[in-house]
């Protein structure tokens, strides 16, 4: 007699057993698997909520695969992507070069949780989700390959995390941090649990309707696709962190949650940030980033925090503070520095600052407004020379992104702080620079794991990196003045000056 | 000796990256080469001249160089313009 999926379902997904000829500690090693190391008694009650067969996966994802694969066939004609708006392709630029090879390094992760994971159920989910990871990377490869004949710098798709490109050490930096070079444990919680399910499941969400919105029905349901992925492997992190909890190491699950948080809401306002507020078409923004983030990030995240009896992070009111101005100074800073990017800057329309305007009505006026209408000015009088910078910015030692972050009220949050000496030759201390101060703490609670790293800015100072802004623009991986990023309009505005005061 | 400062980019006020290099300007040279990166393009200029602090918020000396006024790799200097906007 056949047996039903519910009673082969746990022989095929939830095997451990006793080892005879080695140590439990020896098959589940502290510095991989993970630590506080506890004995398997205290993961067997390990469970996900949402179960899967391997026969299953396979038949999902294969209609996922064929429904994505449907509509490219349809609609990957020039025809179509000749009509999408011009600052939507820059979004896809950037999401597109920023992701896919990072996919890849979190199927590293998942590899690592299902061969290092404490529960063959946890494993069990692991494997599939290595799997999911590998088509998380094909996917946006597949697209961006067959945008490359309408614009070449879709390939930064592949290329960008082989660069030295500022935004890519950024990114290589916290995907490290968070799991390629971290433990199962650490990796199920930072990973899992604060950064694919309090940040990107939702956004994956979110830009499947922007996408919808700017007629990229392609990138549409390949985002859709991913989210029902991400937010099945996603469940490793929750009974996870309950064990850790559950064994008295709840400080250590909270350490974990602040430091992921913050430096996943840092990459969050640079890369989400700017794509909601400047680089989806205003007709197809469905809400701001402020108004993404509270009504699906932070509702979901202070609904975990309450499941698992964990506390806000210590910097909790200066995050909401900063949903009024980080992303807006990134975006400036952005295209100050378009020239380090692969894909263009627009400077927001009158309309877009009114939509801005309306949305922040606390800061963008007072700050950021009066900066784009001199920008635009200088454009006008033929002056654009002028938008972009001739030195390099100052870059946070932590997430290495521009320190530029408390723009608001004359205060500003980078600190610095003595650790260390000079690398050889040179001679004296060492000074780090932070863009705040969680930024600052996450580097202190460990400052042996990331001294040793050099940002963009250390690396032209000690040689590493040449002086010259052309030759480091080269050194970023710009092989051509055309690929590097530039105005999208160049001045020639799509809508009138404004008139003479 | 390279003496590199990091610096930061502000709206009311700001600070860049320097690099100090054998024949360094003084601080307050280098506070108007690196205002110009944003005086007139996202800021208007003022009248008033520059406050230029360490990070400790203590007044630097213009005309002292790096070196004469303490400032080695990575300390962070602030520069504020002072005064009213100047009419385009």
């Amino acid at each position: 007699m056949a047996l039903r999926r519910d009673d082969w379902l746990d022989v095929a997904r939830k095997v451990d057993w006793t080892y005879k000829y080695v140590t439990e500690e020896d098959v589940f090693p502290e510095v991989v698997s993970g630590a506080p190391w506890y004995p398997h008694e205290e993961w067997e009650d390990w469970q996900e909520v949402y179960k899967n067969t391997y026969r299953e996966y396979v038949e999902n994802q294969l209609a996922k695969d064929e429904s994505i694969l449907a509509v490219r066939d349809v609609l990957n004609k020039a025809k179509h992507n000749e009509g999408l708006d011009d600052v939507w392709v820059q979004l896809a630029k950037f999401h597109n070069g920023g992701i896919p090879a990072g996919e890849y390094a979190a199927c590293v992760a998942e590899l690592r949780m299902a061969r290092f994971g404490r529960d063959s159920a946890w494993r069990t989910m692991a494997n599939l989700g290595a799997l999911d990871e590998i088509r998380h990377t094909q996917i946006p490869l597949l697209i961006s390959h067959d945008l490359l004949k309408f614009d070449a710098n879709f390939d930064w798709a592949h290329k960008g995390y082989h660069t030295n490109d500022w935004a890519m050490i950024a990114a290589r930096h916290l995907f490290d941090d968070m799991f390629t070079a971290a433990n199962a444990v650490d990796t199920a919680i930072q990973l899992t649990f604060v950064f694919e399910t309090g940040f990107t499941n939702l956004q994956f969400i979110a830009m499947a309707a922007m996408a919808d919105g700017a007629n990229d029905h392609v990138f549409e349901k390949a985002l859709a696709s991913i989210q029902t992925d991400e937010s099945r492997h996603a469940q490793q992190g929750h009974p996870v962190l309950r064990t850790v909890i559950k064994n008295g190491d709840k400080e250590y699950g909270q350490y974990l949650l602040d430091k992921m948080w913050w430096r996943s809401w840092r990459i969050f306002a640079i890369l989400t940030g700017v794509s909601m507020d400047y680089l989806t078409p205003l007709s197809a923004r469905r809400h701001s980033f402020k108004e993404f983030m509270e009504e699906w990030i932070i509702d979901q995240f202070l609904k975990n925090l309450e499941e698992f009896g964990l506390d806000k992070p210590w910097f909790w009111d200066m995050f909401i503070d900063e949903l009024d101005y980080t992303h807006h100074t990134y975006q400036l800073g952005l295209y100050t520095y378009r020239r380090t990017l692969w894909f263009d800057m627009p400077v927001p329309s009158p309309d877009e600052r009114a939509w801005l305007n309306e949305k922040y009505p606390t800061s963008f006026g007072q700050i950021y407004e009066p900066m784009w209408e001199m920008i635009e000015a200088n454009w006008r009088s033929g002056n654009g020379i002028k938008t972009e910078s001739y030195s390099l910015p100052s870059l946070c030692n932590l997430c290495q992104l521009p320190a530029i972050s408390g723009l608001k009220g004359g205060e500003f949050d980078t600190c610095t702080l003595q650790y260390g000496t000079l690398p050889e030759p040179f001679e004296g201390p060492r000074k780090f620079v932070f863009c705040s101060q969680p930024c600052k703490w996450i580097f202190e609670q460990q400052p042996e794991r990331f001294a040793g790293h050099l940002s963009v800015i250390d690396r032209v100072f000690f040689g590493d990196a040449p002086t010259d802004l052309n030759a480091v623009i080269t050194w970023f991986g710009f092989e051509s003045k055309e690929e590097q990023g530039r105005d999208l309009h160049e001045g020639n505005f799509p809508w009138p000056a404004p008139a003479s005061a | 000796m390279i003496f590199p400062l990091t610096v930061l980019w502000h709206g009311d006020f700001f600070a860049q990256v320097i690099i100090a290099m054998p024949d360094s300007p003084t601080i307050g040279e280098l506070a108007e080469q690196y205002s110009n990166w944003v005086v007139g393009v996202r800021l208007p200029a003022t009248d008033g001249g520059y406050e230029i602090t360490n990070e400790a918020g203590e007044p630097l000396d213009p005309a002292q160089n790096c070196e004469e006024a303490g400032l080695g790799y990575g300390d962070i200097i602030r520069v504020k313009q002072l005064g009213n906007p100047i009419a385009a």
